[in-house]
């Protein structure tokens, strides 16, 4: 069965309500690593891939990171957009399914950031000061600016006069802007769609440094998937560019497309992840 | 607008303030004192209630912070807490409620985190607070006795200090909330409140200020119309315009009522005035008239006694027997006449017959004559009824001569007479000049006439007789055809007596 056969097929599958409450329903996990309050265009990229797939998708959302990749690996979340931090921790039980290409290339960096008003030009000023995380297993938006201060043998609680974990990006940008952090860590990606959604927030930080390239954030498929089932979802994704639903979605996240990628992309967050310990 | 009264010399050195001013400005005045005072009143308990609830308000979101904080505090979540904080301080600074700070102070008396980050940094500590704050971290970390919580005010910023302790499971104290709300309206609120005040009370006082200017107006219109008529009253005729204004059921009206009342009485006076006059100076033509009339009487007597002596002597034929008869009836007539005027004359009862009329048309028609103009003699005595002679004869004497001398030379005179159920209607009617009612009216008051100088007695001398004998003259308002004036002599006749 060709692929225009069986989008077909599906679509006459989703017409009808009666074979489509039989259809199998996946979970979908996403996370922080994007806009993902974003509701209008969760709708659309979950009408693309209902329609691409021939299943029913449930996106899943939580607050932090960790109860999606549980999920992942205890069966209770077929597929998800993660961190490429927790992808690395877990590398074994996932599956890598796609990498978004931003710029046309898959890779993203870390922004230190700074209140618009601080002095701070980098992470030394920034010491004894308070800082803002996004999240335990974010790379970008906490993993990278341990492993700098691990290089000097310290840790952030050590270096901080007090950090903590906003639970996103966007929460981050806003704690330096309200001025409870003096610095954070967020995913550069994110800041730089915030740049133009939300200019007036983004205005009220400052970059200070962007880290070296990391893989960007991955989509998987947890290990009980099975084979038809993940090839579908993948040939959904990659195919997204394709059509013109997948092509807004695409849009509105600011991506080019998605990419088949390689584990190989996510070495330096595995090397780091190491050093950390 | 200021007028000086020139008959006050006190006045003079002070402007005089209308009450056309006065009232409306009082008015407009009262509505400008009730709007003050209503918007201050207004103010004060705007800024009572707030105060009161500044003190509820603060010490509820202490103490629901203090219970929603306890978990994000113990699980060192600052981005939950700040999250926590700014929402219920959004969600209690709406509309007049006073501006509200909140600080999160942890176990360790370090800022855990505060609604206004910038500045007061996390992990600030308690100390080196304000003084108003640091004392209530300090109360905080003391041991807790009892559940009240913390509640101070602070002069100095005019504020409320409000701490409740964060409590975590086995009582285990975790820090404190503290709230600093202002203690009433900020500056800022007071003054936004006071322009709107003063705007929406100067529009209130502009529309009322503006009715009762005009309500002012309207109340002093009839004041200032009884004025005006006041000022014009001897001059000209006001009553209308006073009238108006006594129909009104107040003191205004009260004042135009007493007001005609006295116009009423001003005008009787001078009406008592004119006739006093007019009495006094008939009393001294009566005075004059009294000599002339004993002057008369004397030499009547005698030429009565001569006529007399001359019928004792007998040897009269009949011509000369008719002349003495019509010497002693005009003679006797002049006595009566005199008599009359000197208001002496005994009690006719002397009844008029038809010789007395013609007597009086023999006496008149050469009057006439000598005139020039024809006299239309028609008078006919009352049938079956009495009157008394004399006043009959003067009137009727009088009104015809005086209708002679208006007709003039050429003219007509008509004398007739008319019978009624109880009075005797005498008509002399006249070609020639017309007398006017106005004219009629002086002439019975014996008023000096203009023309040819004349006193007019005649007139006045038939009203007074007519008046004597219950009788009265009268100007007819359309004269018979032909005739320009026409004067109604009316004798009452005594009711249901016998012919004589």
């Amino acid at each position: 069965m060709d692929r225009r056969r069986f989008a077909g097929a599906m679509a006459a599958l989703a017409a009808s309500p009666a074979l489509r409450a039989q259809t199998p329903t996946v979970r979908f996990g996403i996370t922080a690593v994007f806009l993902y309050d974003r509701l209008r265009m969760l709708g659309r990229w979950q009408s693309y891939l209902e329609s691409a797939t021939g299943m029913r998708v449930q996106f899943i959302q939580r607050g932090v990171y960790s109860p999606i990749i549980d999920g992942l690996r205890a069966g209770q979340i077929d597929f998800a957009w993660i961190c490429g931090f927790p992808y690395v921790l877990h590398a074994r039980e996932l599956r890598l399914i796609a990498v978004p290409l931003w710029h046309n290339r898959p890779y993203y960096q870390s922004y230190l950031i700074a209140g618009g008003r601080s002095k701070a030009t980098g992470l030394a000023d920034l010491r004894g000061r308070s800082f803002a995380f996004s999240d335990p297993l974010s790379n970008s938006g906490y993993l990278y600016i341990r492993y700098l201060l691990a290089q000097q043998k310290l840790r952030p609680d050590d270096y901080f006069g007090r950090s903590f974990f906003a639970h996103s990006h966007p929460n981050v940008v806003e704690a330096v802007a309200e001025g409870l952090a003096e610095g954070g860590a967020v995913d550069g990606y994110v800041w730089d769609v915030l740049a133009e959604v939300m200019p007036a927030m983004t205005a009220r930080t400052r970059v200070l440094q962007r880290s070296p390239d990391f893989g960007f954030p991955p989509l998987v498929a947890a290990a009980h998937v099975g084979t038809a089932a993940r090839a579908r979802m993948q040939q959904a994704l990659l195919a997204m560019h394709e059509s013109a639903d997948g092509r807004a979605v695409l849009g509105e996240l600011r991506l080019d497309r998605l990419d088949a990628g390689s584990p190989a992309l996510f070495d330096s967050i595995a090397e780091m992840a190491r050093t950390v310990g | 607008m200021t007028a000086v009264t020139p008959s006050l010399p006190a006045a003079r050195r002070r402007p005089r303030w209308s009450y056309r001013l006065k009232v409306p400005l009082a008015l407009g005045l009262v509505a400008l004192a009730a709007g003050v005072a209503v918007a201050t009143t207004t103010y004060l308990l705007l800024y009572r209630y707030v105060e009161a609830n500044a003190v509820a308000q603060a010490q509820r979101l202490a103490r629901t912070l203090a219970r929603s904080l306890a978990q994000p505090v113990l699980a060192d979540d600052v981005w939950q807490a700040f999250q926590m904080v700014r929402a219920s301080s959004l969600a209690s600074a709406s509309g007049t409620v006073p501006s509200v700070q909140v600080w999160v102070i942890d176990a360790e008396s370090t800022v855990f985190v505060a609604l206004d980050p910038q500045n007061y940094p996390l992990g600030t500590p308690a100390s080196r607070l304000p003084a108003p704050l640091a004392a209530a971290a300090r109360w905080a970390g003391e041991e807790a006795r009892g559940g009240a919580g913390y509640i101070r005010e602070d002069e100095q910023t005019n504020s409320l200090v409000v701490a409740e302790r964060l409590i975590g499971e086995e009582d285990a104290p975790l820090g404190a909330v503290i709230v600093q709300q202002e203690r009433a309206i900020s500056r800022a609120q007071a003054g936004e409140v006071a322009v709107r005040l003063a705007l929406l009370g100067s529009i209130a006082i502009i529309i009322i200020g503006g009715l009762g200017w005009f309500g002012g107006r309207r109340m002093i219109r009839p004041l200032e119309r009884l004025r005006a008529a006041m000022r014009a009253a001897p001059t000209s005729n006001v009553r209308p315009a006073v009238a108006e204004v006594s129909r009104l059921n107040d003191e205004v009206g009260d004042l135009g009522n007493a007001f005609l009342g006295m116009m009423d009485e001003i005008e009787a006076k001078r009406r008592l005035e004119r006739d006093m006059l007019n009495a006094e100076r008939m009393a001294s033509i009566g005075r004059l008239a009294a000599g002339i009339a004993h002057e008369v009487n004397n030499p009547l007597g005698g030429m009565l006694g001569a006529i007399s002596n001359r019928r004792l002597r007998g040897g009269i034929d009949e011509a000369t027997e008719r002349t003495l008869a019509l010497l002693e009836r005009g003679l006797q007539q002049i006595h009566s006449t005199v008599n009359a005027l000197l208001n002496e004359a005994r009690r006719e009862t002397h009844e008029l017959r038809a010789d007395d009329l013609h007597d009086l048309y023999l006496l008149l028609h050469p009057e006439a004559q000598a005139s020039g103009c024809v006299l239309d003699w028609r008078v006919q005595a009352p049938a079956g009824r009495v009157l008394p002679a004399v006043p009959v004869r003067q009137v009727l004497l009088n009104l015809t001569l005086n209708a002679i001398a208006a007709a003039g030379g050429g003219g007509r005179v008509q004398v007739s007479a008319e019978q009624a159920a109880d009075e005797w209607r005498a008509h002399v009617a006249n070609t020639g000049l017309t007398l006017e009612p106005q004219r009629f009216a002086q002439l019975l008051e014996a008023q000096p006439r203009g023309d040819d100088g004349r006193t007019g007695l005649g007139l006045w001398v038939t009203a007074r007789i007519l008046h004597t004998a219950g009788g009265r003259v009268e100007l007819a308002a359309e004269p018979a055809a032909g005739f320009a004036t026409e004067l109604i002599a009316v004798f009452p006749l005594p009711p249901g007596e016998a012919p004589r």
